[in-house]
């Protein structure tokens, strides 16, 4: 028994250990990678927006009528980061930047599209969990009585035209909602529905219990993600310049594992990954940056040339 | 070149992560070597091109055909696209180059798209080698509304290119 608290308190220090490292180490790769104080300044922001979704979270978990303000809330922020576009430096991305310079509005912009992820995937799962009627991985039967003309219409394979081949993430939100709508449409996002690998949004610790969500999900009901688990999905180092766009569903359940390598061959290959990434990025994009430049302006300058003459 | 910058960041990030235990997503999955604008898209950006399929696309096609009916599937499709890379080219800046892109992409998915479902009735079947020759070309005109930012230098550039 005493064994078991003490691993468990073990693990709750670890969880808070990455948590720390993941805000710290966030705020360093800013100073890093900038090499000013605006980009600590923009983490600031980061920092700020995160928390502000963690308190809509905590509001959306007590109150699952808000839910209406998502859409617009979403909406909103891509309004946000087009406009941010409009202003930011997306553009750096060409041309060979150096690696220093990959951050900045591209990794806050990379932020929201992290946390719109989380916000409509927890509320996804709100939804589910409030409804006792939902079946996992099954349609719901109100919504199929009233979208039925709609489902018919959609019978045709019309949605087939961004075909999903199972190389996105299979999440409990997926199967629950897409897939289980693409599995009547045959539409192939279905496939993805029959990967084992299911992971459900933060609150729900093993992903076992994904699969008892339709019998027990009043647990789960006033679960939401906790701050410093949002801290540590949203504020990633690795990922906090410029991607991957992870989901939460996918991050928060590794959370729950040691947080190194489970062997020396995956040591190797995370390794090689790193030195193949840096060659890509540091010789083969960085090195050949100038004469592409040479040649754009040069075949500009002949073709307004050829133009204007 | 944004290939090498974009994926070698990617595999740092992804090895990085990897030290701590954390598993991140694949980015790119050689999007180069694809036969097809919608296998590319599959495997350019994954990330990125995965939350735009999920959380425009799906949603605007299918409140379009609820709204609309299946008769108007078509062009409720080719909104759809238009509009979902119309976006993504805008999130790259504010220039009439990049909504170019995400236009000349969202019109090659429809496309891509239409040609799949008329090969299929039809029982045709594009050689391998035509399909990757066609998309790499397609793509590589698009990088030069990326690059040069601005549509009327771009047509010109292109004109160029063939001869005009």
């Amino acid at each position: 028994m005493e064994a078991s608290v003490i691993t468990a308190r073990r693990a709750v220090l670890d969880r808070r250990a990455f948590v720390l490292l993941c805000v710290v180490g966030g705020a360093a790769l800013g100073v890093v990678a900038g090499g000013t104080w605006i980009s600590l300044a923009l983490y600031g922001v980061s920092l700020l927006i995160v928390i502000a979704v963690s308190l809509v979270l905590r509001d959306l978990a007590g109150h699952p009528e808000h839910r209406r303000w998502l859409v617009p809330l979403s909406i909103a922020a891509l309004v946000g980061i087009l406009v941010l576009s409009r202003f930011g430096r997306l553009q750096i991305l060409l041309f060979g930047t150096p690696i220093t310079r990959f951050g900045e509005w591209v990794g806050i912009s990379y932020l929201i599209f992290r946390l719109i992820h989380v916000l409509i995937d927890s509320n996804k799962l709100t939804k589910l969990a409030v409804n006792d009627t939902v079946k996992y991985g099954e349609p719901h039967p109100e919504r199929e009585q009233s979208d039925l003309g709609t489902r018919r219409a959609r019978s045709g394979n019309v949605l087939n035209y961004f075909p999903d081949r199972g190389l996105s993430a299979a999440t409990v939100v997926e199967r629950s909602d897409v897939a289980a709508d693409n599995a009547q449409l045959g539409t192939g996002t279905e496939r993805s529905a029959n990967v084992s690998h299911l992971f459900p949004v933060g609150g729900l610790s093993e992903p076992n219990e994904v699969t008892r969500l339709g019998s027990d999900n009043s647990r789960y009901r006033n679960k939401s993600v906790s701050p410093g688990d949002l801290c540590a999905y949203a504020l990633f180092p690795p990922a906090l310049i410029a991607g991957p766009i992870h989901r939460a569903t996918q991050f928060l359940p590794q959370l729950d594992k040691p947080h190194y390598p489970a062997s020396e061959p995956k040591l190797i290959d995370c390794l090689w990954r790193i030195g193949v990434g840096a060659a890509k990025k540091l010789v083969l994009a960085n090195a050949s940056s100038q004469p592409i430049l040479c040649c754009r302006a040069g075949c500009c300058g002949y073709l307004w040339s050829r133009i204007r003459s | 070149m944004i290939y090498f910058d974009f994926a070698g960041y990617s595999d740092i990030a992804i090895g990085a992560a990897g030290l701590v235990g954390i598993v991140l997503p694949e980015n790119f999955a050689n999007p180069y070597a694809q036969g097809s604008v919608t296998r590319f898209w599959q495997t350019w950006h994954m990330s990125l091109s995965f939350w735009l399929r999920d959380y425009i696309f799906f949603p605007l096609s299918r409140f379009l055909l609820a709204r609309l009916g299946r008769r108007w599937a078509t062009p409720i499709m080719a909104t759809a696209h238009l509009v979902t890379m119309g976006i993504a080219g805008l999130w790259h800046g504010f220039t009439t180059g990049f909504l170019a892109w995400g236009l000349w992409h969202g019109a090659g998915l429809f496309a891509n798209a239409q040609w799949s479902s008329f090969a299929k009735r039809r029982g045709l079947h594009m050689p391998t080698v035509v399909g990757l020759v066609l998309t790499f070309s397609f793509v590589m005109l698009g990088w030069v509304f990326f690059a040069l930012g601005d549509v009327q230098t771009s047509v010109h550039f292109i004109a160029r290119l063939f001869g005009g």
